[in-house]
């Protein structure tokens, strides 16, 4: 072993189990794999440029694309190749299987035996032979360069679907039989003296050759022009056109006679569809399928360890945007608005206190919020609480643990002071000051059930000291003194989330846990940067907001989100009358969030609101995001994803699903996932779903192009059936039918392999067998 | 199971000598000449473990009944039925039907077996070059054995011959070597060669696997009394054979944890951490011989007191047993006979009543034996 890949203890176990240690181990199945340094399976790819010899022109070799076009530069040792002076070349490439086309390009220097006349000439720059054909990883295979690849590769590229394996292989045998030898793989032989062909394949190039010196196909200009020409007629019209044919045909003839060879007779190709090998073919869907099952399970580098540690990024770094920070700058819009309205219109009467439904707001007259203020003239500050989020005590296993006596614990509340210092020159301007408080309730008598009649409370507030976190909030209003501008810059105390708690069975107790929420603070403080403007038509209130907030945790920059301009919340007021409610309330946020190692960069939209048949719930029936998501700045995952409720207008919620109640869900992918040292995948996925209450039916409909494989998905689940069907482009097809343990790979009518998933295991027609 | 018969200062003792695999080699049989045909029958089962809890190795857990990791492990069990018949010049033919299996590793190979089973990885890195084996096989077949025939210019040295064919039901066959490194993490890297040879292979692209196969087998025997009270026997049973099956499906396989292969354009290709290659064969194999051993002396060199102190050394599938015991000898209808294994800690005792045999032998450890013998005879003249 020169280089060691690790696997895990489950999967060595399996393994040893899958090569049988036989009656010492028992049974067992499976593998799997890791990566420390990958080895490269290498293919050497060798062959001439002949038309006569092609010399120091520059070689290059392509993968293609899922669309079947040439592709990337395939990297090659050496990395720049040139042919020499007989237009011999060799490269050798590392772990590629799939359509490869060779190129050979005339550039500066090249130069180009002319068998006709006897010289060299020097082609025009960019003249070039092509050859396609199918590579595999590990295995070397020659490529010949010819004007006759060169035809075959025009005609694959001309075929439905481009270079796909079973096109190139197609083009290669036609021309192979039209030729009665295979131009691909035939290296042409000159006397090294005197340059006469001594073989087909030289003497169909020293044909082309006359055929140029000829002027045939309607070529014209010197003789490296017309060489040219000829090349490119040839390829165009193929070689079963009439003239083509017939001027080929008619050299050809000539310079068999001239050497001696035997007679070639150019042959109409029998047109019988090539049959790519079903195994070649299912192999290469099996390696894809495998391969990306493998990267999104392996435990160095896949999607499925980004995916996680993005994840865990965001999870492990403060949500900059908690809902708790979302509901005290509500309250302090509202608090603005209790200012205006009791303060600062001059003909309302005075109210102390106003509540409202994210929280409550009182006029002071002294700073520390002491003394509640009795008119206008006495108010001069504007305290706010938002509501109180209540967490219960819990025992050492987290369950709730009622207060039984004096001095315990009965719950905590938690919230958000907001407190507004108008400023003394600018009435639309404020001083917002917030704290985070918990305030923990002591019985201080004797509680029933949990609850005492009076309690001891002790506050301990967190953020800045008092009067709290300091931020500028200035208010724009309109005609009739409603809010419809803010811009708050400043800092807010820090968010918390209550949350944490689940149920789950104990067998150890033999009962069922009930874990109560927990508080969670989130960092030191929030730096926040917004600017909103809020508008009305027609009773639909639009909030545009933009700017930023960000998280500060142990002093330091933790977590960033900026919502972009174009940002917005449509949103009517009432709740529950369905009339007001039209649809036209939508969410567009723009946004870019992004902690040290992770970003998501996107728009993410909810719309199309819409009642359900019983008009009992008004939700949003359409929900998209477009964007990316970032890893140490490489996007590995963009584009579209969507997510419907199509008919909510037809479903009762009220009622129970059944047949005729039907609720329906959709959702579709389209976009590209780069897994890290992958290459790129394209995915479209669409998925319905149909709840009918004691049964659902899943369809699911995509397809994923990969490098030269592209593979069509077709899924069912149902009470009847789950079955998964998986068909390449190139004819393989693998059924998974959840209810059977064998799903059979055929191509066509034919078996070529099958996969056992009780053990892992694909068996091919031919005999090998693979096993993870 | 042939009989024959030595006379020795008075006593008359039987040195029963099973054509396989000797499962009660130790016992000393009295038994008269008798000029009429014999019929009878033997059911044995014999298990044998060195550094292998023998009979829990079909457990998955079973490096918890007692391994020994550092050295080379063998176990080997057999079951035999006979039924047969011997005519009166000594020539023995009868039906048979045997199933056997062994399996081996070297040290790294039970080492690492037992870590992986019981997913006690090693106290730090370390690296195994495992190497072990398995076969197993059953057959039905006729035998023959010849009697005793002197050596030439000698009476008292004898020989026999024993032969059996045999067609066989299952034959399968297991061979792995490879390297296999444990990193710290619980994690290991392996590079590893399979062939499994297995008539019960059910990989439907394979056309028409052999159904049954063919054995055959010979073994031999020389007796003789070197000293006065002294008799010794030397078996090799198996000492020949050949097992054979036409269009058996063989996997060779290869475990290789490197399974990544990087592109030209840099991406990682995930290969099968095991692939193969699955087609027919003809499997040639043998059974392995079986030596013995063995040797009596009569201790009290009297008629009255026919007891005779005995020695066996026994070797199977690699392992080696060396038992002491005492046969009671005699000629009527009871004989007994015990012996003890030193090593394996076993006991032995042997019981004849008429034509009737049973022998028992265990080191008495349950699942945690290394070994047990049971075997029952029923033997009349007609």
């Amino acid at each position: 072993m020169q280089q060691k890949q690790w696997i895990s203890h489950r999967t060595a176990a399996a393994a040893m189990g899958a090569l049988g240690m036989a009656l010492v181990v028992g049974c067992g199945g499976g593998g799997g794999g890791g990566s420390d340094t990958p080895v490269a399976a290498n293919s050497t790819v060798a062959g001439a440029a002949i038309k006569g010899a092609m010399a120091n022109a520059e070689i290059s070799l392509y993968k293609t694309t899922a669309t079947g076009t040439r592709g990337d530069k395939l990297t090659t040792v050496p990395a720049s190749i040139a042919s020499d002076a007989s237009g011999n070349y060799s490269a050798v490439i590392s772990g590629y299987t799939g359509v490869v086309m060779v190129e050979a390009k005339a550039v500066a220097g090249t130069t180009l035996y002319d068998e006709a006349t006897g010289t060299t000439i020097t082609p025009a720059l960019g003249f070039s032979l092509r050859a396609v054909t199918f590579a595999t990883a590990g295995q070397n295979i020659t490529v010949q360069l010819n004007p006759f690849t060169e035809l075959a590769t025009v005609a694959a590229l001309a075929k439905t679907g481009g270079l796909t394996g079973t096109n190139v292989a197609q083009a290669n045998k036609d021309i192979t039989e039209a030729l009665t030898f295979d131009p691909l793989t035939t290296a042409a032989v000159f006397d090294p003296t005197s340059k006469a062909p001594k073989n087909a394949l030289a003497a169909a190039l020293t044909a082309i050759s006359q055929m140029a010196q000829s002027g045939d196909l309607g070529c014209a200009g010197n003789q490296a022009a017309k060489v040219a020409c000829i090349t490119s007629a040839i390829a165009a019209q193929g070689i079963n056109a009439a003239a083509v044919q017939v001027a080929l045909q008619t050299k050809l003839d000539a310079v068999v006679a001239a050497n001696g060879l035997t007679t070639i007779a150019i042959t109409v190709p029998s047109g019988t569809p090539v049959i790519e090998s079903g195994i070649t073919a299912a192999k290469l869907l099996i390696g894809t399928l495998r391969s990306n099952i493998k990267a999104l399970d392996a435990d160095d580098m896949s999607l499925y360890t980004e995916l996680q540690a993005v994840a865990d990024d965001f999870k492990n770094h403060t949500a900059p945007v908690a809902g708790t920070s979302i509901e005290a700058l509500d309250v302090a819009r509202q608090a603005t608005q209790f200012w205006y309205d009791v303060v600062q219109t001059s003909n309302a009467a005075f109210v102390s206190a106003r509540s409202f439904s994210a929280g409550s707001c009182t006029l002071y007259s002294d700073s520390d919020y002491l003394v509640t203020a009795t008119s206008k003239a006495t108010a001069h500050y504007v305290a706010c609480g938002t509501l109180k989020d209540r967490v219960l005590p819990a025992n050492a296993l987290g369950e709730y643990k009622q207060c039984a006596a004096n001095g315990e614990l009965c719950y905590s509340n938690w919230s958000t002071r907001v407190r507004l210092h108008p400023d003394a020159l600018d009435s639309n301007k404020f001083t917002v000051f917030t704290r985070t408080r918990k305030t923990d309730r002591f019985a201080a008598t004797v509680p029933t059930n949990g609850f005492a009649s009076s309690y001891t409370d002790v506050d301990t507030s967190y953020g800045a000291a008092a009067p709290g976190n300091a931020a500028s909030l200035v208010v724009g209003r309109d005609s009739v003194g409603q809010v419809n501008a803010l811009a708050l810059t400043g800092e807010l105390s820090p968010g918390f989330t209550i949350g944490g708690g689940n149920v789950f069975y104990s067998s150890n107790l033999n009962r069922w846990v009930f874990v109560e929420n927990v508080a969670t603070l989130l960092g030191d403080k929030e730096n926040v940067s917004l600017v909103g403007t809020l508008t009305n038509v027609g009773g639909l209130y639009t909030l545009a907001v933009s700017g930023s907030v960000e998280s500060i945790k142990n002093g330091a920059l933790e977590t960033r989100v900026e919502l972009l301009a174009g940002s917005y919340l449509k949103a009517k007021e009432g709740t529950s009358n369905a009339t007001a409610q039209d649809g036209n309330e939508e969410l567009l946020l723009k946004l870019k969030a992004s902690t040290a190692g992770s970003a998501a960069t996107g728009e993410f939209k909810v719309s199309a609101f819409a009642w359900d048949a019983d008009q009992a719930q008004y939700q949003p029936t359409a929900l998209a995001f477009t964007g990316s998501i970032q890893r140490n700045g490489v996007n590995f995952f963009e584009g579209t994803f969507t997510a419907s409720k199509p008919d909510y207008a037809t479903f009762h919620t009220n009622q129970a699903r059944s047949a005729t109640n039907v609720e329906k869900t959709g959702a579709n992918f389209t976009g590209k996932v780069t897994i890290t040292n992958r290459p790129v995948l394209n995915l479209q996925l669409s998925a319905t779903n149909h709840d009918m209450g004691s049964s659902t039916d899943t369809t699911l409909t995509g397809q994923y192009a990969q490098g030269s494989v592209t593979i069509n998905i077709e899924g069912t689940s149902n009470a009847a059936s789950n079955i998964l069907t998986l068909t390449s482009t190139n004819g393989v097809k693998v059924v998974v039918d959840k209810s059977k343990t064998l799903y059979p790979l055929t191509k066509g009518s034919t078996a070529v392999g099958q996969f056992n998933s009780s053990n892992s295991r694909v068996d091919y027609a031919d005999g090998t067998f693979e096993q993870y | 199971m042939q009989h024959f018969s030595v006379r020795l200062a008075g006593a008359t003792l039987a040195l029963i000598a099973p054509c396989t695999h000797a499962l009660d080699l130790a016992a000393w049989q009295t038994q008269d000449a008798a000029p009429t045909w014999k019929v009878g029958t033997t059911l044995a089962e014999e298990s044998v473990g060195q550094g292998l809890p023998v009979l829990a190795l079909s457990r998955g857990d079973w490096p918890r009944y007692g391994v020994d990791t550092t050295q080379p492990g063998h176990a080997w069990r057999s079951i035999r039925a006979d039924v047969y018949a011997i005519h009166p010049n000594g020539w023995r033919v009868g039906a048979v039907l045997r199933a056997e299996a062994w399996v081996q590793g070297n040290a790294d190979a039970v080492a690492l077996a037992t870590a992986i089973t019981l997913q006690q990885d090693p106290a730090s890195a370390r690296s195994y070059v495992a190497d072990t084996s398995a076969q197993g096989w059953v057959g039905r077949g006729f035998q023959i054995g010849t009697p005793w025939w002197n050596l030439p210019a000698t009476e008292a040295w004898q020989w026999q011959a024993d032969a059996a064919l045999l067609q066989l039901t299952q034959l399968r066959r297991d061979e792995i070597k490879g390297m296999a490194q444990y990193q710290n993490g619980g994690t290991y890297a392996f590079d590893a060669h399979r062939t499994r040879s297995n008539p019960d292979n059910d990989n439907p692209f394979l056309t028409a696997p052999g159904t049954t196969g063919q054995g055959a087998t010979m073994s031999l025997a020389l007796r003789g009394q070197p000293a006065a009270h002294w008799r010794v026997q030397l078996r090799a049973d198996d000492l020949l054979s050949r097992l054979r099956w036409s269009g058996m499906p063989t996997e060779t396989s290869s475990l290789n944890s490197n399974v990544t292969t990087r592109a030209a354009d840099g991406s990682l290709d995930y290969g099968p951490a095991i692939q193969g290659q699955v087609g027919l064969r003809a499997l040639n194999t043998t059974i392995g011989a079986h030596w013995q051993a063995q040797a009596a002396w009569n201790a009290f060199a009297d008629t009255s007191n026919p007891g005779a102190i005995t020695l066996r050394a026994d070797r199977k599938a690699g392992i080696t047993q060396g038992w002491l015991g005492w046969d009671s000898g005699g000629s009527g209808r009871w004989r007994w006979a015990v012996a003890a294994e030193p090593v394996l800690h076993a006991a032995s005792l042997d019981l004849w009543w008429g034509g009737l045999q049973i022998s028992l032998a265990t080191d008495a450890k349950g699942l945690q034996s290394h070994y047990r013998r049971w075997r029952l005879g029923w033997e009349i003249p007609l």
